[in-house]
């Protein structure tokens, strides 16, 4: 549990938040307020101007660039004392922002155990549900080889056919027996209307004419494993994926929930 | 210390978890089933996300913003579009998301919250562009960047390499996540959109393996196709493996088949090996048009004017010119052949969409809701409007797709049937065609396994080549309808040579046909009929066929001279979208677009090459 707790990203970053916070209020001693231009940001200036104007600047440039820095901090500082900050929506806006998206960044990283995943296909089963896969063997009969289709069938019928379901029927390139076939690559090979057919019909005795994309085909279904909860192991890669992304959703409500905690909120009343 | 040894142990196991992934894959892809005689698999690999900058406005109005989003949409996930609901019915077995290598940086930026560069007020100004005029003011300005003198160059907004590189590791970590060997193989791959004298040679880029270079070659480094590939050779000397599919030779302005360099050099042995090699196949259709051929200069294929885009003439300036189509280009190909050994144009074919609206593989006629954001988002819109600097909303189509014949779906087996050329392209439905030819090929097969097994043992599949043939080849053709549409009409085998005298000839044999035809007395053979109902937009499947086999030989191959043949597959007419749209908005049909369409598959190329000469 312990461990967990030490791998919870949020914590991280909630951590290191209130680490951040400390330092800068304990440094914060003087009552002069500070406004530095770092070589840094003198870098990343020059670095913009020649990007461009495909030249370096000038001294003057230089010094021009640092004096619209210097002013863009000395109004922002000066702005937030007369408390403009407090009611611009899209100044707090960008900070949220800002704040989400290092959040965010920080949860990406999350690798869900078997056990969470285990955890979550419980609570959401019905999101995961698996279509019919079968085994199952047919014979295919294509209408326009034949002129009397239904008395080609009752031929067909006549015959033993577990034993000759391969050398019967009509050329198709297709194999004649399938097993561990999911409904929709039934789909794929025979059609939509194919695989819901398919669903309908008993199984361990020839049937049809079944209607396919391609004509028609008697079908002997082996086995069946009817619709069903998928377990871990059939959905594990999406699963995996769904994780994040509601992690993700968690993460970003619980980051507010704790600071809901840390904070006095209130909503006034209306009259 | 403490957090320096947790940050060195989170690097550690990161790697760990990369590693196992990649051997669990190398098992996953191992143990799926092989079979030799292959199966047709279905994708794309030309889509755009919100990480194309002339896509984002497409996003904004459908919703899907990233490769992760594109993806699950091509796996079959209902996803919001233009504030409906939408679905591509059935999924893909494989997709590449390629989005626009240029400004990929300045897109990530512009959708990332937080992200360098998100303030900028350019960006700050796109995403509050809401009216489709205020797009297109903000489209207008950027333009200036896109259309240099000297090449696209990055605007004052863009935040660097790195956005770019993180752009493209959003690319990658989507194709990653979405692969599932054996049922949906995904690529880490882009579009590199270069733009020289107006004409369109853009390449789509597709790699192997996770084997990547940090950052994609872009038409910001050079519109110089041949830099392009000189890069991808670096990438081959590092491991990867990479390939470039040209597409919309329609707008190449006569440069996609070119005779010379980009400066003006004639091209030689270097160039011919660099595009050979680099080069396996072309995108064949896509929205804005089909590249097969055009009427206006292929008037004895009475298939021909199929999706052409007519109206791509009336921007740009791209007058028609026979260089611009596709069976042109392989067929001048043939030349070099003779010449220096080598084909430049050697050249499988494949699909795509190139929808900028995030909906991979979305191409099904009776399902079409646009491609370019809220230039066509609407019924009205497809009726009376233009995309923007390319053509009328009209004239468009859903796309095409690749079908390829791989032993398995895996990136492997996908990327090498590229490769070796045995793919073809669908103008949108799932049509499985096959093609063999060799001088033993038992003729008029009645067996489609049987069929298939002789090709691979006495002949070769679509996309080979013979050399030193001695005798008449055979074909053998096998074509069978989408499990899910309409029946099939004839297939045809296109025959493309060049003459003693160096000029360019061609052929068109119908091979095998439905409903008991005959040839009639002109050489023709009768249409086969029409069951579209326009009132509703219905069709039957009373006429045509569900699978036609056959075989052609051709007496009157000339073994000294080097000829391709390749096969197209028509279906039965059905409605086309603009009659599907008329029927569901209770609109009066269009006028000057066609009603019904004949869908079809086309082969790659099977070659032939006389006996090598010695070469001067």
């Amino acid at each position: 549990m312990f461990k967990r707790i030490l791998q919870e990203p949020l914590l991280h970053f909630l951590v290191v938040g209130s680490l951040l916070f400390f330092y800068l209020s304990s440094t914060d001693t003087e009552t002069k307020s500070q406004v530095t231009i770092s070589q840094g940001k003198i870098k990343q200036l020059t670095a913009q101007f020649t990007k461009t104007r495909q030249r370096t600047p000038s001294d003057e440039e230089l010094d021009a660039l640092i004096e619209n820095q210097i002013r863009e901090d000395l109004a922002f500082e000066h702005g937030v004392q007369m408390g403009l900050v407090e009611n611009d929506s899209i100044i707090k806006r960008r900070v949220q922002q800002k704040i989400e998206f290092m959040l965010n960044d920080s949860i990406g990283s999350i690798e869900p155990s078997l056990e969470d995943l285990e955890t979550y296909l419980t609570t959401h089963k019905e999101q995961y549900t698996i279509e019919p896969v079968y085994a199952f063997r047919h014979i295919y009969i294509n209408p326009e080889q034949h002129d009397d289709v239904n008395a080609f069938i009752l031929e067909l019928q006549s015959n033993n056919l577990d034993k000759s379901y391969r050398n019967v029927g009509d050329s198709m390139m297709m194999q004649s027996e399938f097993v561990d076939i999911s409904t929709a690559h039934i789909a794929r090979l025979f059609g939509r209307k194919f695989s819901k057919n398919l669903d309908a019909i008993s199984l361990k005795r020839w049937q049809g004419p079944v209607k396919s994309g391609y004509g028609v085909h008697l079908v002997y279904i082996d086995n069946k494993i009817p619709k069903h909860l998928a377990t871990l192991e059939e959905v594990e890669t999406q699963l995996r994926r769904d994780f994040r992304v509601d992690a993700q959703k968690k993460a970003v409500n619980s980051f507010y929930d704790e600071l809901k905690v840390q904070y006095d909120v209130k909503v006034e009343e209306g009259q | 210390m403490i957090k320096l040894s947790m940050i060195t142990s989170l690097v550690l196991s990161t790697q760990l978890l990369a590693q196992t992934d990649a051997d669990s894959i190398l098992k996953l892809e191992h143990n799926i089933p092989s079979n030799p005689l292959k199966n047709a698999y279905f994708g794309e690999t030309h889509m755009h996300t919100g990480l194309s900058l002339d896509a984002l406005f497409g996003m904004t109005a459908t919703g899907i913003r990233v490769p992760d989003d594109a993806y699950r949409f091509a796996k079959g996930e209902t996803m919001t579009v233009s504030g409906k609901k939408h679905s591509i019915g059935r999924p893909l077995d494989f997709a590449a998301v390629t989005d626009h290598a240029e400004y990929i940086g300045e897109s990530y930026s512009a959708i990332t919250p937080g992200a360098p560069g998100y303030d900028s007020a350019e960006l700050k100004d796109l995403r509050n562009a809401k009216t489709f005029e205020a797009q297109m003011r903000w489209y207008g300005k950027f333009s200036v960047n896109q259309r240099g003198k000297d090449g696209p160059t990055h605007p004052s907004y863009y935040a660097g390499a790195k956005t770019t590189q993180s752009a493209w590791k959003m690319a990658i970590d989507a194709a990653k996540e979405h692969y599932e060997p054996g049922k949906f193989t995904t690529f880490a791959a882009y579009e590199y959109s270069s733009v020289v004298r107006g004409g369109n040679l853009h390449r789509n880029i597709l790699f192997r393996d996770m084997n990547l270079p940090d950052q994609p070659f872009s038409a910001i480094e050079s519109t110089d196709e041949t830099k392009l590939w000189k890069w991808m050779e670096q990438q081959e000397k590092k491991g990867s493996r990479v390939l470039a599919i040209p597409h919309n030779s329609n707008a190449g302005k006569g440069l996609m088949f070119p005779k010379t360099y980009p400066d003006g050099r004639a091209i030689d042995e270097r160039y011919l090996y660099l595009r050979n090699h680099f080069e396996r196949s072309i995108e064949m259709m896509q929205v804005k048009g089909n590249s097969e051929v055009i009427k206006e200069f292929w008037l004895n294929d009475e298939m021909a004017g199929f999706e052409n885009a007519s109206s791509l003439k009336n921007y740009s300036e791209r007058t028609p010119r026979k260089e611009n189509y596709v069976r042109w280009g392989v067929i001048e190909g043939l030349k070099y052949q003779s010449k220096y050994g080598v084909n430049p144009f050697k050249l499988g074919f494949n699909g795509g969409t190139d929808t900028h609206n995030g909906t991979m593989g979305d191409v099904a006629e009776d399902n079409f809701i646009g491609a370019h954001g809220p230039a066509d988002v609407s019924a009205k819109t497809r009726r009376e409007d233009e995309v923007p600097a390319w053509l009328l909303a009209k004239d468009e189509n859903p796309g095409s797709l690749t079908g390829v014949w791989a032993e398995k779906n895996t990136r492997g087996a996908i990327w090498d049937a590229f490769y070796n050329r045995e793919i073809f392209v669908t103008s949108g439905p799932r049509i499985k065609v096959r093609l063999f030819a060799g001088e033993n090929l038992s003729k008029n097969p009645s067996d489609a396994k049987q069929m298939v097994e002789d090709g691979y043992t006495n002949g070769v599949p679509m996309g080979e080549t013979i050399v030193g043939l001695k005798k008449a080849p055979t074909f053998t053709v096998w074509a069978q309808k989408d499990a899910d549409g309409a029946n099939l009409d004839r297939i045809q085998i296109i025959k493309g040579w060049v003459d003693k005298e160096g000029k360019q000839q061609e052929k068109i044999i119908n091979v095998t046909w439905s409903d008991k035809r005959s040839i009639d007395k002109n050489g023709k053979l009768p249409k086969v009929g029409n069951t579209v109902d326009l009132k509703t937009a219905k069709y039957t499947n009373k006429i045509g066929s569900s699978m036609l086999m056959g075989s052609f030989t051709d007496k009157e191959f000339d073994v000294t001279l080097p000829t391709l043949y390749y096969a197209r597959v028509l279906e039965i007419p059905t409605p086309r979208w603009s009659t599907y749209d008329a029927v569901r908005n209770n609109l009066p049909l269009l006028k000057d677009v066609p009603a019904v369409i004949q869908e079809r598959a086309w082969s790659s190329p099977i070659w032939f090459t006389p006996k090598l000469k010695k070469l001067k």
